[in-house]
Order: structure tokens, then C-alpha cells, then sequence
């Protein structure tokens, strides 16, 4: 069984050949169901991998499929690493990438390149699998590139609009910054290690001090790939423009599984990061500074998607904010039910605009629960679970790591406080502006709800809502089932093993944080509801603050002044200085160079057989004459 | 040893078919025939024999190239039926020269005697000089054959010479006796150098490695290009499957001389057929002069003589087939369809109404410039590996260079297949022809991603 895990990528592969190459001659409502039939293939044995494992005796093993690069000293096999952590993973993008894959039909039926969407979806299907289930980090980059290629193609897939291109390309060249980041780490692990196999890697790390110089460089590196792909500061400004692509893309790649590839590869080598304090503590500082930057644009947003957004890369914030405080298990755990309530508010959103026509600010919404009634509770269920409101999902996770934090320090757990009241005052004004009110949208037509749409919301808010109870702390008669499965896949300390601080300190903490929840919640809706304020439209002079965090901090614009123009000024005074009279200079006399050789090279082959073999024999007289010689 | 017989009877069958005067017969015998042989060959697989008195050894080695060889002929097979559509006359003929040939191919890589390996060479040569020259009514063809049987004939000359000399000093034809001769004497004489030097040069000739190029630009043109096919692919893959075979088999106590005379031809291959090919307004004369270059790579896993030298050989081997056969394949169509000279225009916007056929040549590029994911990648790779585990880094650097320069004239085609305009049509291709296409393209794009099922053989 173990032995043909290959089988969870073939799935996905062969639904990515077959709806790629016939996407000409196949019907769209084939590709769909074929390629959603093909991530359920893969979920299904995922599944079973996933109960043998409960059932066997829960080692983490090895498969090597085949062998892929042997070279002296670079061994690189192609095998994958089935262990709790990878297995949770693998049920994440095959369960959830599923009803994506199905919502997907229903999204995407008019669209007329369904087919290569479909293609594309299961392609990278593929490349997460393989991100995550890869024994080494070599093939684990092959996934994470490619990955990173199918979110490309995905943000542009109505490349027709120039935005969407550009937004593309953004994309795709800052996640270069952190793949860059991620080689030199790989180039400088195998250096240090001879070997990239994860689990040679970490056994060897055992002979290493905390501290080790070439292991903080190592773990930053990694980091650096992390913030790239899980869009982290500096490097988040591309998953806003993200949102240019289908929603389902923005649900699936977006919010519930690539963006977390970072937090996997973090939690993948735990055992690096403990023994790198510097790392660990720039991944906490930087996690806390995502988790309010983000939480605080996305309180002036006005794009439902571009909320949504910022939202992912706050949650994110979290995530890093745990990984940073060796909470490894609490961070894969918001992971979990982060891609549950994140996917189903993107998918609810995308029923929105669909309703909509493609309308996508939130000021011409408004009072749709009456129009959709199935997608406001599913919506509804989806903020309460990010708000953290027990007993929705995103409340034991979310507290998970607030309680982490306050064991390692009061001030962190205070600045994550903030962070969660931020969370729910944005998500409920979304929900309020979207949802509650009067219309203010001139295009609203009433579709009938297909099935195809409405079962998986349907699916992922049950997900949203009982997502939690797979790790309910002890305070609550819990025993912690999903850290204690997690467990011997990661590194690091257990705080909630411990229970540091005693259950009275717990229950205190836990209330101050809900009843702030519920006093900012009260405040989104005394604004929203009882006071009825609109945001005001673009041409509104704001006053300084909120212009600036309108604005989005000058993050676009500070990164365009401190880089981009400089690199075009540059560039401009570089193109006539050194390119045209040094580069193209001697890149063209090379060619001119390597012509005239061969225009005179081409001579000697004249055609006559009798100089032919007078050459022939010039040559051997030489070769005789070499040998006598020496 | 049964595939040998296969081999010959297939072409003796063929022969046979004339009397049914039904084409449409002879492609699936020469498949069936090709394929019993590869069953056959598959089946010696672990199975050391010594046959003939020991003339012949039939060894892993063999195995696996004639493998490599046979696979080549089928793909050749698969494209002769649309190639020969336009044909009045009878082409069973054809198809037997080429069985006939391809024997002696077989034996090149499983001699074990001087005379075998003669008898290899004459046998796959003669053939071919009939072949080169099957367009009866082209002057071009028939140029193509004259040129390539007057020079051939010379290099038997030399090669003789050669033998002569090795059995004057050794007494004996057998490898194994001359290897043992040559690592009793402590120094080597004069006239077994020469006669080294003269065995080389004479294989160097058939493998077409520069200065002993000659005919090659000149006979690859000038024949029917599926001819020139199996010439560029099966020739060369038996020739130099030989020349490694000879040089560990039996002189491997002289390496010493040799590799000298290996280091020449290396540089001059590089350097001609880099140089050539950039010049060319035709694809088939270019495509001539990068098999020239190819044989430059192809040596560097030789020179090496480590336990790297095969294994690296037969992936470069296998790679380079596929991608050749590929590369003509597509030719093939582009040169019927425009009835042109194959010029680099004729590929112009290919790719538009034909994305296959632009597909497999696009693949068939990027594998013989050596890119990943495509087996070429790994093939350079692991001849560099091999080359520098010996101590030849200034070769491999060398080697590099001329990789860089190959891509000046592979990506020529790609931009005009990809970039530039032209009102082409569809291709009409028959079934045989496509099915070779993807077997060429899926088996460079799996070896390419997964290497070790080539490399970890012998």
C-alpha cells in the first residue's frame, strides 16, 4: 500500500495529460468531471495511506520510487516521505482541491478555455503533492516551482487583460526573489550536509550546536523562499494582485494550500530551525509584523477579494508567528482549519461575483442574504470560524497559538490580540457591507444556485465549523489528537503538552480575548448595521491615517521609488554605456568571428573526392608523424 | 546469436515479398522482424556467452546497444512507409539492404576477433553504399554513393593495414589474446602504434570524426534522407559502440596512444562541426554537421576509459538516436510537403498548423543542445562526468563551448518554426509516422526526467 503511494501524483498527472492534450476535442463538462473525479482518486488514496498509517504502527517511512539523479556524490532519489505531516498535507490540497475542482463546474461554465483550466488546476494539484511528498528537498523544489509556474498561469489565465497579465508577472518575479533564496539555501545545505534527503539531513543535524553559523545561514535562506511563497514581508505585495485570477484559484492556491507552502517547509525542517535562535526569532518578528500590516490594510479595503487577501496573508502572519515560537504542530493546525474557513470564504465570495456579474467592490453590494440565502450562512459560518468564535474551527487554533505566545511573552500575545480583533472587525464589515443592508448594486440578477456550487460550500463550512474539534485542548476534556499525531513529524517544543500555565490562566486569557472579539464585532456592527456608513468612493480626500493605511501603507509605491526606479535608471544609462558599445560589441564580434571561421571553414568541404582523400592523407602523414615524434 | 539470425532472415523474407507485389505487407514483417530481434536481444540479457569459437561475445554491453540500435531501426521502419508513398518502384530491396546492414551493425558490438569485427564493418558498409545511391535518377544520390564507396573503401584499406599490423606484432586476431599481449610487454612497438593508430582512424572514419569527416556532409545530403537516418543513428551507434568495445576490450594497456589520437579528433569534430553547421541555409546539411559534433561528445565518454565510459556512452547513444531520428522525421515532412530544399525557411511557422510536428522538433532541439528535461541534458551530463573523472577538464570546457555554439544553429529552427510567419498548412502524415514521432519524443522526455533507468544498465 506504502509501496504505490506514487499513486496520489498519478492521478492528478494523468488528469493534467489527458485534459491538456485533448483540451481541443474534449467536451467541457467531461474535463471538469474528469479532472474532479481524479483529485477524488488521489484524496481516496491519500485517505487510505492516511488510515493505514493510523492503523500500522505510525512510523514515518521512505518509499523510493526510483532512483533520479546518481552522481558521485549527489544522490537524489525519487521517493517520497509518508509521514503525519505530509499526510495531513496531502488530505488538505486533495480534500479541499476537490470541492474547489467541483465548485470549479459550476464557476467556470462559460468560460471558454475551461478545458485548460481544468488542465491547469490538476497540474498543480500535482506539483503540491509532489511539494509535499517528496523525501528530499530537490524534488521538493521541483513541486515548489511548479507550483509556482501553474499560480502564474492561473492569475493570467484571462490573459486578454493587461492587468491580469502584469499582475501575473508580479507575481512570478517576486516569488523569484524567494526561490533564489531557497537554491542557495539547498546549494549551501548540501555543502554542509553532502546530502538533501530529509531524513539523512536531520539525523545529522543532531551533531550540530544551536547558534551554528552555517545553519542560521541555511535556515534564513529557507526562510527567505518561505516569505516569498507564503507572501510575508517584504515579499507580499503580489498575492493582493493575486486575486486577478478565478476565484476558485484564488480559493485553492491562494488561500488554502500554496501559500502554505512556506509554513510546511518550515515545519518540514523543524530540525534546522530549533538550532538557529536568530531565525526563529526574525520568523516571529516578521510573522508579527505581516499579521497586523495586513490586518490593518485590510480594514479600508473595498475589493471583497482584495479583503480576503490580506486576511490570507495576516492569517499567515499567525502561522509564521507560531512557527517562529517552535509551536510547529499549532502552526500546521491553523493551517488545517485556516485552508477550511479560507476556501469556503473565497468560494461563498466567488457566488457573490457570480451574482454580481463580476462585480467586485463591496460598496456596490449589499443585502444579497435575502438572494442568497445559503451563501450568507455558509459566509456567515466562514467569519465567525477566522473571527475565532468557539466553537468554530478557527477559534482552537487560533487560541492555540495566542496561548503559545503568551507563554513566551506577554507583548507578542498582546500584539496577536490586536491582530484578532482587526480580523474580526474587517471580516464582519465584509459581511455586513456584502450581505446585510440595502442593495447598492445596479447588475443583480438572480441565478438559481447549482448544486455543484452549493455542495461544496456546503462541505467546507461543515469543515469550517467542526475543523477544530481534530485538536480540542485538554481544558475542554480534549486530548489533543491532532498535536499528538503531528508530533513525531516536527521538532521543537510541545507547549500545549505542557500545559504551562494552569487552566484559571487559560480560561482568563480566553475570555479577555472573546469578549474583546465580541466588543470590535459590536463596533462592525453598530458602524455597519445601525449607523448604515458606506465607505466613501476613491475620489474622497481622506485624512492622514486612514489615507495612508487606504493606501495600503506606500508599500507598492515605496518598493516602486526604492527599487524599480532606480533599477530603470540604471538600466537606461546602462543600455547605451555597456550594452550597446561593450556587450553588444563583443557578443556581436563573436558572431561575426564564429561566421567568418566558418565561412572559411566550409571551403575545405569542396566536393572533389581527390582533395577529400588528399586531406585524409595529409592527416594520417600528420598522426604517423605525432606518434614518431613523441 | 538469435538475433543475428532474425536479423538476417527478416531481410531475406523481405526479399521474398517482391512477389507478392504488396507494399502494404512489408512494414509490419520489417516490425515483426525488428521486434522478434529485440525480444531475442532482451532475452540474452545476463547471459555472458562466447559463440563461434570465440568470435563472438555476447555480453551486457552488446546487449544493451543493440538494443539501443534496434530500437532505432523500427522508429526508421515506422517513418519508411509514408517516405516510400511516392515510389513506383519496388522498395522490398530497401528494406532488405537495410536488414542486411543492420546485421552487421550487430556484430559490431559483440566481436571478439579482429575478423569479426571486419566482417562487421564490411557488412553494415556495403549496403549502405547501395542505399546511399537507391534514388537511381538523382545525380545528387548517386554522387552521395560514389563518394561514400570510394572513401569507404579506402578506410577498409587502412583498417586492414591496421590489423595486419597488431597481428604481425601479437600473432593473433582474438581480443583477449592481444590485450594480454600488450600488458605482458613493457614496451609498446612502434608497429603496433601504427597499428592502433590505423584501426582508429579507419573506425574514426565510419563515425564520421573530423578530420576523417569528409564524406559525411557530402553523403548525408546527397542520400534519400531516411537513408541518411539510419546512416546519422544505427551506423554511428555501432560504430562507435565498436570503437569503445575494441579500445577497453583489447588496448586498453596502450591507452596511452590512442587517447592521443582521440584528443585530435575530439578538438577537430568540435570545431568542424560546430563551425560547419552554423553556416548552413539547410537543415539536412546542418543536421549533418552536428552529427560530426555529436561524435566529438560521443568520443569524450571513450577517451575517459573509466567505469563511467558505457553507461554514459549508451544514454549519449540512446538520446542522440531519438533526437536524430525526431529531427529527420520532421524533415522528412517539411521537405515533401514544400518540396524544398529543407532550408531553415521552409520550418517558418510550423508550429501554427502543425503544433505536433513543431513539438517533436522543438523537443528533438532542445535535447541534441543538451537542455533538461530532455535526455540530452543528462547525456552531456554524464559524458562531462566520465571526461573529468579521468582528468579531462580542458576537454570538457572545450565541449562546453561547442554546446554553447550548437545553440546558434538548433534554435535557429525554433524561432522559425515558433516566431516567423508563413501560410504553411497541415502535414499529412500516416499513422506509422506519428506513432514513431511520440515513441521518439516520450521515450527523450522520460529519459530525460528519469535517467537512472539508462544509466544504471551497464
Amino acid at each position: 500500500m506504502l509501496a504505490n503511494s506514487w499513486l496520489v501524483l498519478l492521478f492528478p498527472l494523468l488528469g493534467f495529460l489527458i485534459t491538456g492534450i485533448g483540451y481541443k476535442r474534449l467536451s467541457a463538462s467531461f474535463c471538469g468531471v474528469f479532472a474532479s473525479l481524479m483529485v477524488f482518486a488521489s484524496f481516496l488514496y491519500s485517505l487510505i495511506l492516511f488510515i493505514g498509517f493510523k492503523n500500522g504502527d505510525s512510523v514515518a517511512s521512505i518509499v523510493n520510487f526510483a532512483d533520479w539523479i546518481n552522481s558521485e556524490k549527489l544522490n537524489i532519489s525519487f521517493g517520497f516521505m509518508i509521514d503525519p505531516l505530509s499526510l495531513t498535507m496531502m488530505m488538505i490540497i486533495t480534500g479541499v482541491g476537490f470541492l474547489i475542482h467541483v465548485f470549479s463546474i459550476g464557476y467556470m461554465h462559460n468560460d471558454l478555455r475551461v478545458n485548460t483550466y481544468f488542465s491547469q488546476l490538476n497540474l498543480f494539484t500535482f506539483s503540491m503533492l509532489l511539494l509535499v511528498m517528496s523525501s528530499n528537498y530537490l524534488l521538493m523544489f521541483v513541486g515548489w516551482e511548479g507550483v509556482g509556474l501553474c499560480s502564474y498561469l492561473l492569475i493570467g489565465f484571462w490573459y486578454r487583460e493587461k492587468a491580469f497579465n502584469n499582475a501575473a508577472r508580479k507575481a512570478f518575479i517576486i516569488n523569484r526573489i524567494g526561490d533564489l533564496g531557497f537554491i542557495i539555501g539547498l546549494i549551501a545545505m548540501f555543502t554542509c550536509f553532502h546530502s538533501l534527503d530529509f531524513t539523512s539531513v536531520f539525523t545529522q543535524t543532531l551533531k550540530f550546536e544551536s547558534g551554528n553559523t552555517i545553519i542560521t545561514f541555511i535556515t534564513l535562506m529557507l526562510f527567505l523562499g518561505a516569505i516569498g511563497k507564503s507572501a510575508q514581508i517584504p515579499l507580499f505585495t503580489w498575492l493582493p494582485d493575486a486575486m486577478a485570477g478565478p476565484t476558485p484559484v484564488s480559493a485553492l492556491i491562494h488561500a488554502a494550500t500554496m501559500v502554505t507552502a512556506g509554513v510546511y517547509l518550515i515545519a518540514r525542517s523543524s530540525a534546522l530551525f530549533i538550532l538557529s535562535p536568530v531565525t526563529m526569532n526574525l520568523i516571529l518578528i516578521v510573522g508579527i509584523a505581516t499579521t497586523l500590516l495586513a490586518a490593518f490594510i485590510a480594514l479600508m479595503q473595498n475589493d471583497i477579494k482584495k479583503v480576503l487577501a490580506y486576511s490570507t496573508i495576516s492569517q499567515l502572519g499567525y502561522m509564521f508567528v507560531a512557527l517562529g515560537l517552535s509551536a510547529f504542530t499549532s502552526s500546521v493546525f491553523h493551517l488545517t482549519t485556516h485552508a477550511f474557513f479560507k476556501a469556503l470564504l473565497f468560494l461563498a465570495a466567488g457566488s457573490v461575483i457570480h451574482a454580481y456579474k463580476g462585480e467586485q467592490d463591496i460598496r456596490k453590494m449589499g443585502g444579497i442574504r435575502k438572494t442568497l440565502p445559503l451563501t450568507y450562512i455558509v459566509f456567515f459560518t466562514g467569519v465567525l470560524a477566522i473571527s475565532g468564535i468557539p466553537p468554530f474551527s478557527g477559534f482552537f487554533s487560533k487560541d492555540e497559538i495566542l496561548s503559545a505566545a503568551y507563554q513566551s511573552n506577554i507583548f507578542i500575545w498582546l500584539l496577536l490580540v490586536i491582530g484578532a480583533m482587526l480580523t474580526c472587525f474587517y471580516m464582519f464589515r465584509l459581511l455586513f457591507l456584502v450581505f446585510h443592508g440595502s442593495n447598492r448594486g445596479d447588475t443583480l440578477d438572480i441565478p438559481k444556485q447549482k448544486k455543484v456550487m452549493t455542495i461544496p460550500l456546503v462541505m467546507l463550512a461543515i469543515l469550517s465549523f467542526a475543523g477544530g474539534f481534530l485538536n480540542i485542548p485538554e481544558l475542554f476534556g480534549g486530548n489533543f489528537n491532532f498535536t499528538n499525531f503531528l508530533k513525531s513529524s516536527v521538532y521543537g517544543n510541545f507547549f500545549k503538552n505542557e500545559q504551562l500555565h494552569s487552566d484559571q490562566t487559560e480560561i482568563i486569557l480566553l475570555l479577555t480575548v472573546l469578549s474583546l472579539s465580541c466588543i470590535t464585532i459590536y463596533f462592525a456592527y453598530h458602524k455597519y448595521i445601525i449607523k448604515h456608513i458606506i465607505p466613501e468612493p476613491d475620489s474622497v480626500q481622506r485624512k492622514l491615517i486612514p489615507n495612508v493605511i487606504y493606501r495600503k501603507f506606500y508599500v507598492d509605491e515605496l518598493y516602486y521609488s526604492i527599487i524599480i526606479k532606480p533599477y530603470n535608471w540604471i538600466a537606461d544609462k546602462m543600455l547605451p554605456a555597456i550594452e550597446k558599445h561593450f556587450i553588444d560589441f563583443v557578443v556581436n564580434s563573436i558572431g561575426v568571428v564564429t561566421m567568418a571561421v566558418g565561412n572559411r571553414l566550409r571551403l575545405i568541404q569542396t566536393g572533389n573526392i581527390g582533395f577529400y582523400m588528399f586531406i585524409m592523407v595529409a592527416a594520417i602523414i600528420t598522426f604517423i608523424a605525432a606518434i614518431v615524434w613523441f | 546469436m538469435l538475433t543475428l539470425i532474425t536479423i538476417a532472415a527478416t531481410g531475406i523474407i523481405i526479399l521474398y515479398t517482391t512477389f507478392f507485389k504488396s507494399r502494404k505487407l512489408l512494414v509490419p514483417i520489417a516490425i515483426t522482424g525488428a521486434l522478434t530481434a529485440l525480444a531475442f536481444n532482451i532475452s540474452d540479457w545476463n547471459t555472458n556467452q562466447l559463440l563461434f569459437n570465440n568470435m563472438m561475445k555476447i555480453d551486457n554491453y552488446s546487449v544493451a546497444f543493440n538494443s539501443v540500435m534496434i530500437l532505432s531501426l523500427i522508429l526508421i521502419l515506422l517513418l519508411s512507409h509514408q517516405y516510400f508513398k511516392g515510389v513506383d518502384k519496388n522498395v522490398s530491396e530497401i528494406y532488405s539492404l537495410l536488414f542486411f546492414s543492420f546485421t552487421g551493425a550487430c556484430l559490431l558490438t559483440s566481436f571478439n576477433n579482429f575478423t569479426m569485427l571486419f566482417i562487421g564493418i564490411e557488412t553494415m558498409s556495403i549496403p549502405l553504399y547501395v542505399l546511399a545511391g537507391s534514388k537511381k535518377f538523382s545525380i545528387r544520390s548517386n554522387e552521395a554513393s560514389f563518394k561514400y564507396f570510394i572513401m569507404g573503401s579506402f578506410a577498409t584499406a587502412i583498417f586492414l593495414l591496421g590489423v595486419a599490423l597488431v597481428y604481425g606484432v601479437t600473432g593473433s586476431f582474438n581480443m583477449s589474446e592481444v590485450s594480454e599481449y600488450i600488458s605482458a610487454t613493457a614496451k609498446i612497438s612502434s608497429l603496433m602504434k601504427l597499428g592502433i593508430l590505423f584501426i582508429v582512424i579507419s573506425i574514426g572514419f565510419k563515425i564520421a570524426a573530423a578530420p576523417f569527416h569528409f564524406w559525411a556532409p557530402d553523403v548525408y545530403e546527397g542520400s534519400p534522407t531516411l537513408v541518411t537516418t539510419y546512416m546519422a543513428t544505427v551506423v554511428k551507434v555501432a560504430g562507435i559502440a565498436a570503437l569503445l568495445r575494441l579500445l577497453t576490450g583489447c588496448f586498453i594497456g596502450a591507452a596511452a596512444e590512442w587517447q592521443h589520437i582521440l584528443e585530435a579528433f575530439i578538438i577537430l569534430s568540435f570545431v568542424i562541426g560546430n563551425f560547419g553547421a552554423i553556416q548552413q541555409q539547410s537543415v539536412k546539411r546542418m543536421l549533418a554537421y552536428s552529427s560530426i559534433s555529436h561524435t566529438g561528445f560521443m568520443l569524450l565518454a571513450i577517451i575517459a576509459i573509466n567505469q563511467f565510459s558505457a553507461s554514459s556512452l549508451l544514454y549519449y547513444s540512446l538520446s542522440y538516436s531519438l533526437a536524430t531520428i525526431a529531427a529527420f522525421a520532421v524533415l522528412i515532412l517539411v521537405k515533401n510537403y514544400k518540396n524544398s530544399d529543407a532550408s531553415y525557411e521552409s520550418f517558418n511557422g510550423l508550429a501554427k498548423h502543425n503544433p505536433f510536428l513543431a513539438f517533436v522538433m522543438l523537443t528533438a532541439m532542445l535535447s541534441m543542445t543538451g537542455i533538461p528535461i530532455t535526455a540530452g541534458f543528462f547525456a552531456k551530463y554524464y559524458v562531462f562526468l566520465a571526461s573529468v573523472k579521468s582528468g579531462y577538464s580542458w576537454l570538457v570546457i572545450c565541449a562546453i563551448i561547442a554546446a554553447l555554439v550548437g545553440v546558434a544553429y538548433y534554435f535557429r529552427i525554433i524561432i522559425n518554426m515558433y516566431y516567423k510567419e508563413s501560410n504553411s498548412e497541415k502535414i499529412i502524415k500516416d499513422n506509422y509516422f506519428v506513432i514513431s514521432l511520440i515513441i521518439a519524443t516520450a521515450i527523450t522526455l522520460a529519459v530525460g526526467i528519469l535517467p537512472q533507468f539508462i544509466i544504471g544498465l551497464i
